[in-house]
């Protein structure tokens, strides 16, 4: 496989069946391998959703025999449910709101203005992705507790934004840069100030990227676990879905069907999502091997 | 309507560099002014000066009686046209055009009135509704001009306009921007790289190398005067051939060949050894006769070359012959660095050209005598490279 | 405002047209350049910086130093007032010798997790950058792992490993009687399990990232070698791996750190067990902290765990750019 590592649009003349048979046959082993790796979490939720209890408890196998839809019932009428849906999604949201608050205007002076204290910034920046959310959960834990913060989602939408912020940052500072100084240059000279800038000219231009990151934060605040499991532990009335599966795994029966259900109702989402942000995501990868 | 006033101009990039070193330049009200200078000479950085992109590290600017020095582009009401055309690509023609007025509070009929005269000024009529990503690059060019256009300011600056478009449109466009410029009369301060332009277009040019001005004038004084060897270098296409040349019984020595000076020419050179002699290409001719001297103060000087390089250019010809004397370098290295010429040839050896007519054809190698007026004959001194002519005559004779 | 007070300014020389080289430049002079207006525009940029950095400030600086602070105390949760003891708490890590062993299977766990995943990573990149039928819906199925949450990962993993489940159930269809491993209950396996779900979860993301890396080479680069001659093989060899070096290295530092931190997949799928064999330092410090609610010798632990990772992290960085200078 290794001797077909050659760009795609470097080969954009030749069509796609021109390459020797043993390439092939490698090439096509690769996406089988990595297509299973991928999809077997998935395979598994689909397997298990479907199988009917009986179906569960007997010997493991993929196919179910029956296709068996009482789990979804369950799941669907269980009002706790929507709760939790309600709460993945108030958290993904704030994480949102506050990671493109904070982080738009701190990607654009980091984007197009050269200050003292910008290296640091950027370095303090860098430092805080050494950092996990386990090492801090103490302190913030205290901290919480004094602020009143605890069991609330406000806290885990606080802490979950800090930690998407840095990469958030990078990201839009991407995107900020490739768009042309001459073009806000010009609106300088229509008469806008730097507000003006970010607003007319910036923003509007970097909608794509500004999407982009968007439903990044949006991703990472839906699959919020370490400070939701930690801080809301005692307030199940503000859980998300990741805890709420991960709370119904430590109980004595385990509905795995009704689990898996709620699983795969907590990812499909967001999995749309990404699909769509890929592409963007793909030119901010670029950018960062390019050196930039 | 304003003049620009620049006094005591300094800019030294954060990494150190100083790109202007020292600049003072008074444009008067209406004047059409036109930079010129080798690359990296600063061109870009005084026009950003004085649209307040870039705040000056020394020194003041003023338009009209106004200190703007501290004020921010916005504040300074000029127009810009950039060299990328800088056209708001979420924007369509119209909202390209009307941006400016929108901000400074003009009535809505007044912003539609004037953006509707400039578009039909221009042709851009039929491309209000587009995108600059849907237009041409010499309808992106005009819509550029355009914008800086409908917002009537006091001063235009304009960083190489017309630089990206093909040869024919360059043309057109020129013309518009003189035509528009004798209608309006605002003071305009415009960068270019061609000559033609710079000649055609300026009432005065303003000539640059290394951050400092070398020398303001009116095309034509600037093209027959030139203040240094620099400049005479640099105006005129081909350039200025210029060569060390050896001051020897009144008269000079360029390699083989002895230079005879007039009397004012004698006394201007003085009691120096050496002297940077510059011809045009176009004083020579094959004919003595051609050489339009003959108001009796000198005669023609005959001088035997040969004809190393023949080019036929259709209604003229260049030629190019060798001479034994030391090239005269002015200017940065990119400067010289244009023809591959110059960096073939060996520093005690020049080339010159001739521009001739094509009464008759030079062929290669051919010997020939070409002919050239004495009273054409720039001198330049060879330390610092200040025409000659520009010293008081009078001095030693 | 017009014209703000630039009256110093009037000692500017004489306005004229020509030369003026070799001014001499007035000492105080660059200062009188220094206007208000730019240090204005200095300080605006700062204000755009405050959100973030307020949020930074709070969630990170604030609790980290919190955390060096209880780090040098005695505090058994969260009423504990806690009383100052010194180093005691890092006189007890050291001497303790589980703490030894978690450190060793920290490392057990990251080393194996970042090595196996960069070589996979760099073939799904190759994989990925090739043209073939079906590549926008294979790029869209392999990435998916990179978005759903660790938890549900965690989760799923966890149920299709239990001893009578789909993983056993599929390796009995290639081997002869493999069925009736119980992975996740003893030793040897358990991190066979764990370490095989995190080198899921982290090598769509870097392969992603490295087929980036890879489609930003300039393509007549490719056509320059094999005009030299050289084989597809060299041209992998001696094109694409230096020129996606960086990225290698980005994403090698980058999951060595995720892994060193890394929690959810051990808490949900062992939960350190059995007996601490699985846990790594970042779910140890959990089970310190909330559950056996010793939150001075978590906080030690925390600040350990930062330093060691600062400390690898630099010397990372430090030892490539030294390499990468001396090559
Ligand atoms: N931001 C900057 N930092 C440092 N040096 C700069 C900066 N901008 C320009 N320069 C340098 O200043 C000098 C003048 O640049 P400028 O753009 O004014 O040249 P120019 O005369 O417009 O050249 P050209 O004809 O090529 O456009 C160049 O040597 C350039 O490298
Ligand atoms: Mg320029």
């Amino acid at each position: 496989m290794a001797a077909a590592a050659r760009p795609v649009r470097a080969r954009s003349r030749r069509s796609p069946g021109d390459r020797p048979f043993g390439l092939s046959l490698l090439l096509w082993g690769g996406i089988v391998f990595f297509t299973i790796l991928s999809a077997f979490p998935y395979l598994v939720m689909l397997s298990t959703a479907l199988k009917s209890p009986q179906e569960l408890a007997g010997p493991a196998h993929w196919i179910p025999d029956t296709i068996d839809l009482s789990g979804l019932q369950r799941t669907l009428a269980d009002p706790s449910i929507w709760g939790y849906f309600r709460n993945s999604f108030t958290i993904a949201i704030g994480n949102t709101i506050l990671v493109m608050v904070a982080g738009v205007p701190a990607a654009y002076v980091l984007a197009r203005h050269e200050f003292r204290g910008r290296r640091l910034f950027l370095d303090l920046v860098l430092i805080t992705q050494m950092f996990s959310p386990v090492v801090l959960l103490i302190p913030l834990f205290r901290l919480y507790k004094e602020t009143g913060l605890l069991g609330s989602m406000e806290g885990v939408i606080i802490a979950g934004s800090a930690f998407t912020l840095p990469f958030s940052i990078w990201l839009l500072t991407g995107f900020f840069r490739s768009i042309p100084v001459e073009i806000e240059e010009a609106a300088r000279i229509d008469g806008y100030g730097r507000l003006g800038i970010l607003f007319r000219m910036i923003l509007p231009l970097s909608v794509p990227g500004l999407v982009a990151t968007a439903m990044y934060a949006f991703i990472i605040g839906w699959n919020e676990f370490i400070f939701a499991v930690t801080f809301l532990i005692a307030s199940p009335e503000n859980q998300p879905v990741s805890v709420g599966v991960f709370a119904s795994i430590g109980k004595w029966d385990i509905d795995w069907q009704r689990l898996m259900f709620m699983a795969l109702l907590g990812t499909v989402p967001v999995l749309a999502l990404f699909a769509t942000i890929q592409r963007q995501l793909d030119r901010g990868f670029a950018t960062i091997s390019s050196g930039r | 309507m304003a003049s620009v006033t620049l006094s005591g101009i300094r800019k030294v990039f954060p990494n150190g560099f100083a790109a202007i070193r020292g600049l003072d330049l008074e444009i008067g009200d209406g004047e059409f002014i036109v930079l010129v200078g080798p690359s990296g000479c600063g061109k870009s950085t005084l026009l950003r000066l004085i649209a307040g992109l870039e705040t000056v590290t020394d020194g003041a600017v003023l338009i009209g009686e106004r200190d703007v020095t501290d004020l921010s582009p916005s504040e300074r009401d000029i127009a810009m046209v950039f060299q990328s055309y800088a056209l708001y690509p979420h924007m369509d023609v119209q909202e390209n055009l009307a941006f400016g007025l929108r901000r400074r509070r003009t009535p809505r009929e007044v912003i539609g009135e004037r953006v509707g005269g400039i578009a039909g000024a221009l042709g851009l009529g039929e491309l209000m509704a587009r995108r600059p990503g849907m237009l041409s690059g010499g309808q992106r060019q005009r819509v550029a001009i355009g914008r800086a256009m409908v917002r009537q300011p006091v001063v235009y600056l304009m960083d190489e306009p017309l630089s990206n478009l093909d040869a024919k449109l360059r043309v057109s466009m020129r013309a518009e921007l003189a035509r528009l410029h004798d209608r309006l009369g605002v003071t305009t301060v415009y960068v270019t790289h061609d000559q033609t332009e710079a000649m055609t277009l300026g009432d005065r040019v303003c000539v640059m190398l290394d951050g400092e001005i070398q020398q303001v004038d009116a095309p034509g004084r600037l093209y027959r005067e030139p203040a240094n060897a620099f400049v005479a270098g640099f105006i005129g296409s081909p350039a200025m051939n210029l060569a060390i040349a050896e001051v020897a019984d009144g008269d000079l020595r360029l390699g083989d060949h002895r230079l005879p000076l007039t009397e004012a020419q004698r006394a201007r050179v003085g009691a120096r050894s050496q002297v940077i002699a510059g011809l045009r290409p176009a004083d020579f001719a094959l004919r003595a006769a051609d050489v339009a001297a003959d108001d009796g103060t000198s005669t023609a000087v005959r001088l035997p070359v040969e004809a190393e390089v023949v080019e036929h250019l259709g209604a003229e010809q260049l030629i190019v012959f060798p001479v034994d004397a030391p090239r005269y370098h002015a200017g940065p290295v990119a400067a010289r660095t244009e023809d591959e010429e110059t960096l073939l040839a060996e520093p005690a050896r020049s080339r010159f050209t001739a521009r001739l007519d094509v009464r008759r054809e030079v062929r290669h190698g051919e010997r020939v005598e070409l002919f050239y007026d004495p009273a054409r004959l720039y001198l330049f001194d060879a330390g610092d490279g200040r025409s000659l002519a520009r010293e008081p005559a009078e001095a030693a004779g | 405002m017009t014209a703000p007070g630039r009256t110093a300014q009037a000692s500017a020389p004489a306005v004229g047209v020509g030369r003026s080289s070799d001014r001499p430049t007035v000492p105080g002079s660059v200062t009188l350049g220094r206007s208000p207006r730019r240090r204005r525009r200095i300080e605006t940029a700062y204000l755009y910086l405050l959100p973030a950095a307020l949020l930074l400030g709070f969630v990170f600086l604030y609790p980290t130093l919190q955390s060096i602070w209880l780090a040098f105390q005695k505090n058994k949760g969260i009423n504990d007032p806690g009383t100052f003891n010194g180093v005691d708490n890092f006189v007890k890590l050291w001497n303790d010798p589980l703490f030894w062993k978690i450190t060793g299977q920290t490392f057990l766990w990251t080393i194996g997790v970042v090595g196996i995943t960069t070589v996979l990573a760099y073939l799904l990149a190759i994989v990925l950058v090739q043209r073939f039928r079906g590549r926008a819906i294979f790029r869209t199925i392999v990435i998916l792992p990179a978005a759903t949450s660790l938890a549900f990962s965690a989760v799923v993993w966890g149920f299709a490993f239990q001893p009578e489940n789909l993983v056993n159930h599929t390796l009995a269809g290639f081997g002869p009687a493999k069925g009736g491993i119980a992975w996740l209950a003893n030793v040897p396996q358990a991190w066979v399990a764990l370490i095989f779900v995190g080198v899921c979860v982290s090598v769509p993301l870097t392969g992603v990232m490295l087929a980036a890396a890879m489609r930003s080479v300039p393509r007549d680069l490719y056509e320059a070698a094999s005009i030299d001659g050289a084989s597809r093989v060299a041209q992998t060899v001696r094109i694409t791996l230096p020129l996606t070096r960086t990225m290698l290295l980005i994403t090698t530092l980058a999951n060595f750190v995720v892994c060193f931190n890394s929690f959810p997949i051990i808490f949900v799928m062992t939960g350190g067990g059995p007996v601490n064999r699985t846990d790594i330092l970042a779910t140890w410090l959990y089970q310190k902290g909330f559950q056996l609610l010793d939150f001075g010798m978590a906080s030690t632990l925390a600040v350990v765990v930062l330093c060691a990772l600062l400390a690898l992290s630099l010397a990372y960085v430090h030892l490539l750019i030294h390499r990468t200078k001396v090559g």
